[in-house]
């Protein structure tokens, strides 16, 4: 999924979110489509200025404007970022939305947005604290230094760091991995974990118990066991 | 206690070891073990003799290989499978533990195997350790609390990461996500887990309980609440010290 670019004004902004969700829509029906990888021109680094777009739509006087990062977030299947230069700012908090995220060695990490006065507006002070903790996402946030590649894998905010090949390719190599588990599994696996994050432990052990038995009649399931008895790579058809 | 199948159960002092005991099926997880467990994780939590509780795996390749496939869709139905898992709720058992438990984990740590080492306070591995969850790439899920009990480990993405793309991970990275706290050479993993284990039990044993009750349930709460909980308990803690002290002369 090739994003076009998303901070020249409110309007695109709009535009960018609606799009996002009429495609989260038709995806959320699509059983073919097993991950997505997120990529787009300058779209993880965008122009000083792009924090005026959100502030642009939230006084637009719409109720309750969808954003991108949120859309992003709202994805039932896996969500692969491939960062191909740099992320910093409203385009670094697009890529939090995202559940993975693949970078170059040379790509840099900022949340800068207090150098221009601005704050995270689109869930990265939220995603960000609960993705490396809050004593790390705080740092970031209010000492905004660009951190290299190995920096942020070594806080956990990168999963993968494409050396001598592009982010495009492992995040491709990526996503073709994951094409080859049990979809439906693979979507509640994803729910279970996002969802039960934010609920007491016990809450979210329910969660997962209820997902795994609803599993129980899915004609996957018994594909995916009887293949493994058989030692035959199973075949799966998101059912 | 007599007559156990798939476990072995065994007191040391204040220290209590529970070993997987399947080596000739790599530990596999089964129906009998779940009773077997269930059973005496029950016993182990209103023993006040144990302190701590350790658990490894017997024979030299695996702590756990995950669960018996073989028992897999011989379920009855599914109703009454999803009953089975809360009637007969191990996990929540483990995880309900007031003492603290230490996993000695060696080779695979498949599947239900990482859960149940995901079940234990700190985890310390020998340096040949494969992790792997292949859950999804079945068709399941991991069922075992491992969707909550490891993103409460290593954190989301980290997580998804793992569960995501079935593949091996060695102690090198699962040191450096936060699924393991100590890698140490296998000639060294018990000792060295008997070691951690005796320290703990060198303590206090209400105050060693309250800082795992303090830790484990304000992770649950916001942080004014958990900080109102470690406050009580510690409060609690200096009254039960005044009444087993004897009276100042």
């Amino acid at each position: 999924m090739a994003l076009a670019p998303l901070f020249a004004s409110g309007a695109s902004l709009a535009r960018g979110a609606a799009e996002l969700e009429r495609l989260r829509q038709e995806i959320a029906w699509d059983r073919e489509v097993r991950s997505i990888v997120v990529r787009g021109a300058g779209v993880f680094a965008p122009q000083d200025g792009a924090e005026a777009s959100y502030v642009e739509l939230l006084q637009s006087g719409l109720a309750e404007p969808p954003t991108p990062a949120a859309v992003l977030a709202r994805f039932a299947v896996p969500t692969i970022a491939a960062i191909e230069a740099d992320a910093r700012g409203p385009g670094l908090e697009l890529a939090l939305g995202c559940d993975l995220r693949v970078c170059s060695e040379t790509s840099r990490f900022a949340m800068d947005h207090l150098t221009r006065g601005e704050l995270p507006m689109d869930g990265g002070i939220q995603r960000l604290a609960r993705l490396v903790g809050r004593g790390t996402a705080l740092s970031l946030i209010l000492v905004p230094e660009a951190l290299d590649a190995d920096a942020a894998r070594g806080i956990g905010l990168v999963h993968r760091i494409a050396r001598g090949e592009n982010p495009l390719q492992v995040a491709m190599a990526l996503a073709s991995a994951i094409g080859d588990l049990a979809p439906v599994a693979v979507r509640y696996t994803k729910e279970a974990l996002l969802k039960g994050m934010d609920m007491s432990l016990e809450q979210g052990l329910r969660l997962e118990a209820d997902l795994y038995f609803l599993l129980h009649g899915t004609s996957d399931r018994s594909h995916g066991i009887t293949a493994f008895r058989e030692k035959k790579p199973p075949e799966y058809e998101g059912r | 206690m007599p007559g156990f199948d798939t476990i072995l159960y065994r007191k040391q002092g204040n220290i209590a070891r529970i070993t997987i005991n399947r080596p000739e099926a790599l530990n596999v997880y089964n129906i009998r073990m779940r009773d077997e467990l269930f059973e005496i994780l029950g016993a182990v939590k209103i023993d006040d003799e144990v302190r701590v509780v350790v658990v490894d795996g017997a024979g030299d390749k695996a702590f756990c290989a995950g669960a018996d496939l073989s028992e897999f869709l011989t379920a009855p139905s599914q109703n009454e499978a999803r009953m089975a898992r809360f009637e007969r709720d191990v996990w929540g058992r483990f995880l309900q533990l007031h003492q603290p438990v230490i996993a000695a984990l060696h080779g695979y740590v498949i599947g239900s195997g990482i859960e149940i080492a995901l079940c234990c306070d700190i985890r310390v591995a020998s340096e040949d350790v494969r992790f792997r969850l292949p859950e999804p790439s079945l068709g399941i899920l991991p069922a075992a609390g491992g969707t909550q009990t490891l993103p409460r480990a290593i954190g989301a993405g980290a997580a998804l990461d793992m569960l995501l793309t079935n593949r091996w991970i060695d102690a090198a990275e699962a040191k450096r996500i936060g699924l393991i706290n100590r890698v140490v050479p296998r000639v060294n993993l018990l000792p060295a887990v008997h070691e951690l284990a005796e320290r703990i039990a060198s303590y206090d044993p209400q105050a060693v309980r309250f800082a795992k009750q303090a830790v484990i349930r304000g992770l649950d709460l916001p942080l004014l609440q958990g900080l109102d909980l470690e406050r009580r308990l510690a409060r609690l803690l200096t009254k039960t010290h005044r009444r087993s002290s004897p009276a100042p002369s």
